[in-house]
């Protein structure tokens, strides 16, 4: 990739990246490791060319990568112990919404993970979530009932 | 008054994606987006903490290493050359130490036209090209990194940010080499498997401090004496 489109990237993505990984990795060194692999792997990418979908693009590549470092279970297992050891005792009601969701994102399907934290990290509306994952509005609304299940499940499991 | 759904913003509100596209410049800043954050108050600090975010990021970009690359080459001759032999080594950890199944690297050396096996203590110049090998009994990450005759580390392989996977198996001809530098001297070139894959960058700073290797990695190292060309 040519090195100035590269700096004009991280300067108008890497901010975004680096939010979205620490919302998920919730680890300031994994953070900053997943913002410098997804911006050296487009540095070898000769073909990738800045269209006006690419913050979106951003958004979903680092969502994707973030939850399958999220996944792979070393990192898991030492990410939870060390959030668990983080996590504050009580947190508002939004607060604990975020938090439990995170802390389920290494158990729920990747669609359903990618669709709760577009609505609830993102804010984004049924419609944005649909056109970013590619489904439709309905498929997303199925997707955060099944999340919603899953919480009831597990709050009350 | 906004209907306010259950992430506390109305339809009409921005989410952090619309934030980040408007500044990008890949949202049109409509007036009635004017209007809206005029009015919304949610939306006017949201957008100004994006702002703000931007301003205050000050991660640098690690640039990614270059190496030249000749492994077509390099595979090909290995393969017709079929060379499986193993090689001995000068290994750092003593001869009493190394078992036949211990993962090691190796190397094939490409001076002009002319490819063969590396050899112990091999002279090299700047300029020849190098190509490791890489043997393990069990699944592996692997990075390769070089400390030169002025002290200074240099991550030889892989080319990413992390160690690469490595199957099974003896000699495998990695698909990534180097040309040497004219920094002269003897260099010590150290193989890190490790049971994970860990940061390039980490294996590289626990060999250049000479020990505290990561656990659950065990190193190969071997040497070679570059000398300037005749």
């Amino acid at each position: 990739m040519n090195p100035a489109l590269l700096d004009r990237l991280y300067r108008e993505q890497g901010p975004a990246v680096l939010r979205r990984a620490r919302q998920i990795l919730r680890d300031e060194d994994e953070a900053r490791d997943a913002l410098q692999e997804i911006f050296l792997s487009l540095a070898d990418d000769q073909a990738f060319t800045q269209r006006g979908g690419t913050t979106a693009w951003f958004y979903v590549r680092t969502t994707h990568f973030c939850l399958n470092r999220l996944r792979d279970s070393t990192n898991r297992a030492r990410l939870r112990l060390e959030r668990a050891e983080r996590m504050p005792t009580t947190t508002p009601a939004r607060g604990e919404a975020i938090v439990l969701a995170r802390d389920l994102l290494a158990q729920l399907p990747t669609d359903v993970c990618e669709a709760a934290i577009y609505y609830y990290c993102d804010e984004m509306t049924h419609d944005e979530i649909a056109a970013l994952m590619g489904c439709s509005r309905r498929h997303i609304g199925h997707l955060l009932e099944r999340l919603h299940l899953t919480t009831r499940t597990t709050e009350c499991g | 008054m906004w209907m306010i759904d259950g992430t506390g913003r109305s339809p009409d509100c921005l989410s952090h994606l619309r934030c980040d596209q408007l500044l990008n410049g890949e949202l049109e800043d409509r007036d009635e987006l004017k209007a809206h954050r005029a009015a919304c108050e949610r939306c006017a600090a949201l957008l100004d903490r994006h702002r703000k975010e931007r301003v205050s990021f000050a991660v640098p970009l690690q640039r990614p290493r270059h190496h030249r690359r000749w492994t077509a080459g390099l595979a090909a001759a290995a393969a017709v050359l079929g060379l499986w032999l193993v090689v001995p080594r000068d290994r750092d950890d003593g001869p009493g130490t190394r078992s036949k199944g211990k993962p090691a690297i190796s190397f094939y050396l490409k001076r002009g036209d002319a490819t063969r096996r590396g050899r112990p203590g091999e002279v090299v110049f700047p300029g020849d090209a190098i190509n490791f090998t890489a043997s393990t009994d069990v699944p592996a990450f692997l990075a390769i990194i070089s400390i030169d005759g002025a002290h200074h580390a240099s991550v030889y392989y892989p080319g990413g940010p992390t160690a690469a996977p490595l199957r099974v198996g003896r000699d495998q001809v990695l698909p990534l080499s180097v040309v040497l530098d004219d920094v002269v001297g003897r260099e010590r070139l150290t193989g890190v498997f490790c049971d994970r894959a860990l940061p390039v960058d980490q294996i590289e700073a626990a060999v250049a401090a000479d020990g505290g290797i990561p656990r659950g990695c065990v190193t190969d190292s071997l040497t070679i004496e570059k000398r300037p060309v005749p």
